[in-house]
């Protein structure tokens, strides 16, 4: 089935490089749903998520030619609107470095508002925002390989199983490239002085 | 276990991917270690950071509204983006050709008559030959005060009916206006609002130059009415040309 699934892409996608929209459409009712949910992880409003969706399939079917015929669709997808979100949110970023206690851009409130389904506080939700935009800035300035293992992981919610089929290596790399990867993003983190506050750091 | 193995295996750790012997040594070193537990602490907060939300539908025409796009690009790749710039660049480019070309049917009968006026005026002084040159819609200075039908015209001129209404003011005076609505046929006399004094000079002294010769002479007269209407059209129709060439915004 996975076999199938794979090979079943990578014709669509021979398909759609030669022009047939048909296919191309074909990959996009597959695989919408999982990139408008990659989207709105990022950026949590409902109509940002479907404008970075479209985006990013378009991007897709301009860039198909790029398209590593060795690699996955979906992941390739997945790792260019991650891209796509962040320059979104790079875009609406009205100031970098205020710090996160005082931070109350209504904007931010705005993104953090269409996900209350736990009880919202203002103060927690814009710090989580902040933390996300930080945080998908320092996945975008990842390797390639550590950044698919880390978008595959954290935005598709793949187990390393999963991921280790995705990307066709050993449980063993997967572990140890998210690990970098992690520690990398960790380090980037840092850097961006308290943008890991004290509160955060003891949810877990 | 050393904090090197346990930054190895801290990721897995997270994701409870580790075994549990594994996972007995970590948290024993955890404990007695602050600083790998400030590790652990922060790749904690930061895995699951976006995965603290359920799966959504996507809106209901996202699909289609997608496809759209993606025909449309189709279709402007199948005609060819080349043959689309080609056929920018040629509206330019015949809207450049029909712009010159009107404004020089306009233009030059009014440059033949005035080098016609100077040779015909080659007798007088030199010092009125130079402002009878300069006199032709190029002055930038004022002219001087001293001459004399530059006074009269200047005490007789309302210069906000000028500028307000030219065709009222052909006909009032009896100053034809030389030159002025061919040169800038859209902008400064239409908006009536410009307070230049070089500007007014500039028509004053036009007026003159043809006062001074004939009275009877107008711009129409001068190049024509159908060069003027055509001339005037072409000008129009030149610059849509060239605006509709603009490129589109996507």
């Amino acid at each position: 089935m996975k076999k199938d699934d794979l090979q079943e892409d990578r014709e669509l996608v021979e398909k759609a490089i030669n022009g047939d929209t048909n296919a191309f459409e074909k990959l996009l009712v597959k695989y919408e749903k999982m990139v408008f949910n990659v989207a709105y992880r990022i950026l949590r409003n409902r109509e940002d998520a479907a404008d970075a969706t479209q985006e990013a399939f378009i991007k897709a079917y301009k860039s198909l030619g790029s398209f590593r015929r060795d690699a996955k669709f979906s992941t390739w997808v997945c790792t260019i609107v991650s891209n796509t979100c962040y320059d979104f949110l790079r875009k609406h970023k009205k100031h970098k470095t205020t710090p996160l206690y005082y931070s109350n851009d209504e904007e931010e409130t705005e993104i953090a508002l269409p996900d209350n389904s736990e009880i919202v506080d203002p103060l927690k939700m814009a710090t989580a925002s902040e933390l996300r935009y930080f945080l998908i800035k320092a996945i975008e300035e990842l390797e390639e390989d550590q950044k698919e293992v880390i978008i595959l992981r954290e935005l598709k919610d793949y187990s390393y199983q999963e991921i280790s089929e995705e990307l066709d290596v050993s449980i063993g790399t997967v572990k140890s490239r998210l690990n970098r990867a992690r520690l990398k993003v960790v380090e980037k983190l840092r850097k961006e002085s308290e943008l890991l506050p004290s509160d955060l750091r003891q949810k877990n | 276990m050393s904090c090197h193995e346990l930054q190895n295996l801290i990721s897995a750790y997270v994701d409870d991917e580790l075994t549990e012997e594994e996972n007995l040594l970590i948290s024993d070193h955890l404990d007695s270690c602050s600083e790998c537990n400030m590790l652990y602490l922060e790749m904690g907060a930061i895995s699951g950071m976006f995965r603290d939300v359920a799966e959504v539908e996507p809106p209901a025409g996202l699909k289609n509204k997608i496809m759209s796009q993606v025909t449309i690009r189709e279709k402007k790749e199948a005609s060819g983006m080349i043959y689309h710039m080609t056929w920018n660049l040629r509206r330019v480019a015949a809207g450049l050709i029909l712009f010159f070309l009107s404004m020089g049917i306009g233009i030059y009968p009014l440059l033949s008559h005035n080098m016609a006026l100077n040779d015909q005026d080659s007798y007088l002084s030199k010092e009125a030959d130079y402002e009878e040159i300069e006199s032709f819609g190029v002055r930038t200075v004022a002219p001087d005060k001293s001459y004399e039908g530059m006074a009269v015209l200047e005490s007789e001129s309302d210069y906000e009916d000028e500028k307000s209404d030219e065709e009222s003011e052909d006909s009032d005076d009896g100053v034809p206006m030389l030159g002025i609505m061919e040169i800038n046929p859209s902008e400064d006399e239409a908006d009536g609002e410009n307070e230049d004094p070089a500007d007014d000079q500039l028509m004053i002294t036009g007026e003159f130059t043809d006062d001074s010769l004939s009275e009877d002479e107008n711009i129409i007269d001068i190049v024509g009415t159908p060069n003027l209407v055509f001339s005037f059209t072409g000008v129009v129709f030149g610059v849509l040309m060239i605006w509709y060439a603009k490129p589109s915004k996507k």
